[in-house]
C-alpha cells in the first residue's frame, strides 16, 4: 500500500519471513527427508539437517534392483516394503509429460482459435456458448467421475494416455478460455477492424496483429494448462491401472497408501515430481504474473 | 478467403468438441445414472430405479457424515485460504526490499502437485519419525508424542492444511493484482478526509477488491467441495469416517463397492451444491454493495 512508509517495515520484515518459513519449509522438508538414508527417516528426533547427505534414493528409483539388494543388506528389522509400483516411474515422468504436453498444445491452439472467435468475430450466439464454457469450469470433476469412466470403459479406452488426456483438456479448456476472453476484451479492437476494412481475412488477422498482443496471455493459459494437467491426480487414478499409463501423481500418491513403505524413495520422487513445476514458475514468472492477473481481474 | 461461417466452424470446434463430448455429454449420463440400478457387484442388469438411488442414500449414515464432513472441511479452509491470501497479497503489494523475489515465492506451491504436498504434510505429523511431535515437545507443549493422524479433529486440520498450502498462492495473486490496480487518489482522497489505516481499508482497498473477493470465494469453496488428493494421501477418510470428504465417499462408492448409481446420485447432489453456493455468494456480496465512485 502506497502510504505505508518506513513506520511499519519492521512489522514487514517480519511478515514477509514468516511467509517465507511457510512457503519454503514443506519443500526443504521433503529435499531433507529425500537424502537421507531409511535408518537416519526413522530416528527420533528426526535430523533437521541431513547427517550425511547421499542421493542414493535418487538412484534407486531408476534402479529398483539396487534399491532391493540395499534394503535387504540393511536387514529387514525395519519391516519396510519398497512398494512395486515404484518401478514405473520413469515411465511415468514420461507420461506425465507426454499428457500434460499434448493438453498444453491443444489448450494453445484451440483455446486461442476459440476466444477469438467468441470475441472478435460477430455471430448470434457468442454469449451463450461463452457461458456454457464458463458453466464447464463450475462442473465439479467428480460429478462427471461416474459417467465418464463408464464411457470410457466402454469404448476400450480405458487405461490410455487418451483417456487421461480428454478430461485434462476439458477440465483446462474453460479456464483458457475464460482468460483468454477477459484478456482479449481489454484490448481495442482498432487495428483489427482496420485490418479488417482493408480485405485481410480472419485468420491473417489472428496470426499477424491479434496473436503477438495476446502472446503474455497464452504463455500464461499454456503453463496453467500444463501445470493443472501435470498434478491432477483423481482423473489419473481412475482411468490409469497399468505402467502404460500411470502419471507420476498416481505413482506417489499409491505409494503413500501402502503401510510401511520406505519413505526416502517417496520423498525423492517427490521432489523429482516439484522440480519441473517449480522450474516453469521461475522462469516464465513474469508472462504469468501479467497474463493471468490481467486475464482474470478486468 | 475463408467464408465467416468456414471460419467460426474451424475456430470453435475444436475449443468446444471437449467440452460438449467430455463435459456435458457425460453430465447427462449422469443424470440417467443416478436414476438407474448400477451396481456391478450384483448380477443385476441395470434398470429403472427411480428415486431410489437418492433414498438410499439419505439413509446412509456414512453420506450425512460425509456432507458433514464436507461442510466442516469448507468452513476450515474457505476462510483460511481467504484470510491468508488477503494477508499475503497486502504483504506483496507493499513496498520493500526483495517483495519482487517474495512475489515469485509465493507462487511456487501452485506448481507442485497436490499429492506431493500432501505427503510432505503426512511426514510432518508422523507419530514417531514426524517433525511437529518433536518441536512441541521441545517448545513443551506437550509432554509425550501425540498420535496427530488418528484423532478426527487434528486429522482433518491436518488434510485441510495440504490442500490450504497449494491452494492460496493463485487467490494471492489475484487480489494483488486487484490491489495493484487500485487508483493511488483514492487512497489520497481517503488520507485527506482524515481516514485511519483501517478506515482506509475498508473503505478503499476492501470495496475495490469486493469482485475479486467474489471469485477467491468461490473458488476456494468449490476447491473444498471438490478436495480429494489429500485425504487419499493422508487419511483415506479415516479416524472413524471423520475425514471422508463426499468426494473420496463418491470413490469408495465407485470403486470399494462398484454401486455407480449410487455415485451417480451423489454426483448430482454434489452439482445441485455447487450451484447453491455460487448462487448464494452472488447474492451475498451484490446485496448491500457500496458503490465508490473513481
Amino acid at each position: 500500500m502506497a502510504l505505508n512508509t518506513k513506520k511499519s517495515n519492521l512489522g514487514l520484515y517480519i511478515a514477509a519471513l514468516i511467509v517465507v518459513i511457510w512457503i519454503v519449509f514443506p519443500i526443504y522438508w521433503m529435499i531433507n527427508l529425500s537424502v537421507q538414508t531409511e535408518k537416519e527417516i526413522y530416528s527420533v528426533p528426526p535430523y533437521y539437517i541431513p547427517p550425511n547427505p547421499n542421493i542414493n534414493n535418487y538412484w534407486f528409483i531408476f534402479d529398483i534392483d539396487a534399491a532391493v539388494k540395499y534394503f535387504l543388506e540393511q536387514g529387514m528389522s525395519l519391516f519396510l516394503f519398497i512398494p512395486g509400483s515404484i518401478k514405473d516411474f520413469p515411465r511415468a515422468i514420461l507420461n506425465s509429460v507426454i499428457i500434460a504436453g499434448v493438453v498444453m498444445i491443444y489448450n494453445l491452439i484451440a483455446g486461442t482459435l476459440g476466444s477469438f472467435a467468441l470475441t472478435r468475430i460477430r455471430f448470434k450466439g457468442a454469449m451463450p456458448l461463452f457461458y456454457l464454457s464458463i458453466v464447464g469450469r463450475l462442473l465439479p470433476p467428480v460429478v462427471i467421475a461416474v459417467p465418464y469412466y463408464v464411457i470410457i470403459r466402454s469404448i476400450g479406452l480405458l487405461d490410455t494416455l487418451w483417456s487421461v488426456i480428454m478430461v485434462h483438456i476439458m477440465f483446462t479448456m474453460p479456464f483458457t478460455i475464460w482468460i483468454l476472453n477477459t484478456y482479449l476484451l481489454g484490448i481495442p479492437t482498432d487495428i483489427e477492424d482496420a485490418a479488417r476494412v482493408d480485405g485481410y481475412s480472419y485468420f491473417e488477422i489472428l496470426r499477424k496483429i491479434t496473436f503477438p498482443i495476446i502472446k503474455p496471455a497464452i504463455v500464461a493459459i499454456a503453463i496453467t494448462s500444463f501445470m493443472i494437467s501435470y498434478g491432477e491426480f483423481f482423473y489419473a487414478l481412475l482411468l490409469t491401472k497399468t505402467a502404460a499409463s500411470r502419471t507420476i501423481p498416481v505413482i506417489i500418491g499409491s505409494a503413500m497408501s501402502e503401510p510401511r513403505v520406505v519413505k526416502g524413495l517417496i520423498c525423492a520422487m517427490g521432489v523429482l515430481a516439484m522440480i519441473p513445476a517449480m522450474a516453469i514458475i521461475i522462469i516464465f514468472r513474469r508472462y504469468l504474473i501479467r497474463g493471468l492477473v490481467a486475464g482474470a481481474v478486468k | 478467403m475463408v467464408s465467416k461461417t468456414a471460419t467460426l466452424f474451424i475456430c470453435l470446434i475444436p475449443a468446444l468438441t471437449p467440452l460438449f463430448l467430455f463435459g456435458f455429454y457425460p453430465l447427462t449420463y449422469a443424470f440417467y445414472l443416478s436414476f438407474t440400478f448400477y451396481n456391478l457387484k450384483t448380477p443385476i442388469e441395470p434398470y429403472f430405479y427411480g428415486l431410489g438411488n437418492y433414498f438410499a442414500l439419505s439413509e446412509d449414515p456414512v453420506f450425512i457424515r460425509a456432507l458433514q464432513a464436507t461442510g466442516l472441511f469448507a468452513l476450515i479452509t474457505v476462510p483460511l485460504i481467504t484470510l491468508i491470501s488477503l494477508g499475503q497479497a497486502l504483504l506483496l503489494a507493499s513496498q520493500f526490499k526483495g517483495v519482487k523475489y517474495l512475489q515469485v515465492l509465493a507462487l511456487l506451491p501452485w506448481g507442485i502437485p497436490l499429492v506431493v504436498s500432501s505427503t510432505v504434510y503426512r511426514l510432518f505429523f508422523d507419530f514417531n519419525f514426524g517433525l511437529f511431535n518433536d518441536l512441541m515437545v521441545k517448545l513443551g507443549v506437550i509432554n509425550q508424542y501425540v498420535s496427530w493422524l488418528s484423532m478426527p479433529w487434528s486429522a482433518l486440520f491436518i488434510v485441510a492444511l495440504a490442500h490450504i498450502w497449494v491452494n492460496t498462492p493463485l487467490p494471492t495473486l489475484l487480489i494483488l493484482a486487484g490491489i495493484q490496480s487500485i487508483p493511488k487518489e483514492l487512497y489520497e482522497a481517503a488520507y485527506i478526509d482524515g481516514a485511519k489505516t483501517f478506515a482506509r481499508f475498508k473503505m478503499v482497498t476492501w470495496n475495490w477488491l469486493r469482485p475479486i473477493m467474489l471469485i477467491v470465494l468461490v473458488y476456494s469453496s468449490l476447491s473444498a467441495l471438490w478436495c480429494f488428493d489429500p485425504i487419499y494421501v493422508i487419511t483415506a477418510g479415516g479416524p472413524a469416517d471423520f475425514t471422508k470428504l463426499i468426494t473420496f465417499y463418491t470413490y469408495e462408492k465407485m470403486f470399494s463397492y462398484l454401486n455407480f448409481g449410487h455415485a451417480g446420485a451423489i454426483t448430482i447432489l454434489i452439482l445441485g451444491l455447487t450451484g447453491l453456493l455460487i448462487y448464494a455468494y452472488f447474492r451475498a456480496l451484490r446485496l448491500g454493495r457500496v458503490r465508490l465512485r473513481v
